[in-house]
């Protein structure tokens, strides 16, 4: 079953367009790596997938339903969680709050102007266990050290029990440390839930190597190449592009 | 066709437990202790006051309100406006416009309220999708509309106001003599004060918090923001709003300054000063601004302005304001006992 389909999605910002034609197909459980060079248009792509953007032609679906309208909060409440390049919290809370709101708001409870804001549960605890957080559970989350934030984004997407996580960069910026730490979490989820769908931009290829099923090469807003990860890596195209030779996406 | 089903996602199998149900959260008593401190400070206050000081403090528990409504807006949601005033110009003009229906004053309280609340919801839908910084711009321009309507329209009676507003009756108790009316307004206020409070606390409240830290951030983990946005909005209009039909109904007379742009800026003084950031902030900036202005320099031109750089000194040197400086006392005591 395809979980996430795009069907010749374009986007642009009033000019030049930034994605172009795309067309995606991603089943349940895949993990699917969108690579390329700055400029190629993953995160706007990404943006796009997650709702943050409207594709300006083109369609989305999900779970085979329309969502190309779809913003981000909506999309969110359909399984959909997402962490971003430069990891966004909410600064003046501690770490364990911030998890706290992640889940309250996939829970509908913002509708609440009553009860108190319920604490902390099993399920927060075992997030917070899961990305190495647990000992900081306490901290304010703006003391944290830059690793640890992207941590944390990924602890709030985990409260909130998505069926399609986007990870946007998940290792930008971690400390040696944390990659590996990072990727045998996601290794494990990926064991622990193996409907889950994993979308993940990213730059280092250890990263995409490592996790994923699945790789997308983009170049000038188009999918250059598309294919297992070891198959990307030996193609020539990967390089040209890489190494910033011309390329034409309309050349194919 | 548009995606109708709420969270169809297929169930996750296996694996940890990432979501279950919340823990029992103990029952919060803040929203009753802190009001009911705030009525007792005040009205002990109160009795130990002279009668042109009680005065003041009648004027500044109902500004405290006001002030409060702010913080819904500037502290709790990260909504900037320059037009509050025009809410508690609309709560006390409904007021006094009401003034001949055989209501009891609870009932002109409540229309007030809901009046302003009518008016927020119009002009939150009108500015749904402007920038921050544009929908400040938009307020002011409602604020000055609304103020320059006071003055366009005969049974507004310019500049003149409307006065003879009566105080009316409670529960069969006359709310003329001041003390009478004192009882009244402190308990509406510390009523309202303890349901913001409440509000403050809970998960909407909470949520309000997110969308000011960081409103992509809250749309990205499913919090809808426009429609938080405007419910915060309406919570504070109809809060100013009632705040403006006690004003009224606590100087018997409302003029077009209720509602001008002079005022919406005193109004963003008082939060400041006492800080925007926790709940009680703005209430005590109100009451201390009150003080300041009444104790110490008048209504002179010259008074104003020594007060205003004596506010921005305080305001440039506590940016948190008083309740800041008070948490920050308060952190270095904890540090110091720490290290003993």
């Amino acid at each position: 079953m395809n979980v996430l389909e795009l069907h010749n999605v374009h986007k642009n910002y009033g000019g030049p367009p930034v994605v172009q034609d795309v067309s995606l197909s991603i089943a349940a459980g895949q993990t699917v790596a969108i690579i390329g060079p700055n400029g190629a248009g993953k995160t706007t792509l990404f943006g796009v997938m997650a709702g943050e953007h409207r594709a300006t032609k083109g369609s989305i679906s999900l779970f085979g339903k329309d969502a190309t309208r779809a913003g981000a909060q909506r999309l969110s409440h359909l399984g959909v969680a997402r962490t971003f390049p430069v990891a966004r919290y909410f600064l003046a809370k501690t770490v364990e709050q911030n998890l706290v709101i992640a889940r309250d708001a996939h829970q509908s409870k913002y509708r609440n102007p009553v009860s108190r804001t319920p604490r902390s549960d099993e399920g927060i605890r075992t997030a917070l266990r899961a990305v190495g957080l647990d000992e900081l559970r306490h901290q304010p989350s703006n003391t944290l050290s830059h690793g640890d934030r992207k941590s944390l984004e990924i602890a709030m997407a985990l409260t909130q029990n998505p069926a399609v996580l986007l990870l946007d960069e998940p290792t930008a910026g971690m400390g040696a440390e944390d990659i590996p730490r990072t990727i045998r979490l996601l290794k494990g989820l990926r064991e622990s839930r193996p409907d889950l769908t994993i979308i993940i931009t990213a730059h280092d290829m250890e990263v995409v190597f490592a996790l994923a099923d699945r790789v997308v090469l983009m170049a000038n807003g188009r999918v250059a190449l598309e294919g297992n990860p070891s198959a990307i890596r030996d193609d020539p195209l990967t390089r040209e592009i890489y190494l910033g030779n011309s390329y034409e996406g309309d050349k194919q | 066709m548009s995606v109708s089903v709420r969270n169809p996602a297929p169930p996750i199998n296996a694996g940890p437990p990432f979501v279950t149900a919340s823990s029992r959260s103990r029952f919060d008593l803040r929203p009753i202790y802190e009001p009911l401190i705030f009525l007792l400070v005040t009205t002990a206050a109160y009795f130990v006051m002279p009668p042109n000081m009680q005065y003041v403090l009648g004027i500044a528990v109902i500004y405290a309100l006001l002030a409060t409504s702010l913080g819904v807006l500037f502290g709790w949601t990260g909504i900037y406006t320059f037009g509050h005033a025009a809410f508690f110009g609309i709560g006390a003009y409904a007021t006094a416009l009401l003034k001949e229906q055989a209501w009891g004053p609870l009932a002109f309280l409540g229309m007030s309220a809901l009046i302003a609340v009518i008016a927020a919801v119009l002009i939150g839908l009108i500015g749904q999708r402007l920038a921050k910084v544009e929908f400040a711009m938009l307020t002011m321009i409602v604020g000055q509309i609304a103020y320059l309507l006071t003055f366009r329209v005969p049974v507004l009676q310019g500049d003149n106001g409307i006065y003879s507003i009566p105080r009316g009756d409670v529960f069969g108790i006359d709310l003329t003599p001041p003390v009478s009316f004192w009882w009244y307004s402190i308990i509406v206020v510390a009523i309202v004060m303890g349901v913001l409070r409440r509000i403050h606390l809970s998960p909407f409240g909470e949520s309000l918090n997110a969308i000011r830290d960081d409103a992509v951030k809250a749309a990205a983990i499913g919090i809808p923001v426009k429609s938080l946005r405007l419910a915060a909005f309406a919570l504070a209009g109809g809060v100013a709003g009632l705040a403006g039909g006690l004003f009224a109904q606590q100087g018997s007379i409302v003029t077009p300054s209720t509602l001008s742009f002079t005022f919406s800026g005193q109004i963003i003084i008082m939060a400041l000063l006492g800080g925007m950031m926790g709940f009680w902030g703005p209430a005590l900036g109100a009451i201390l601004f009150q003080f300041i202005n009444a104790l110490v320099f008048g209504n002179s031109t010259h008074g104003t302005l020594v007060l205003g750089i004596i506010l921005l000194a305080v305001v440039m040197l506590f940016p948190s304001g008083v309740l800041g400086v008070f948490a920050r006392l308060r952190d270095l005591l904890m540090r110091s006992r720490s290290r003993q």
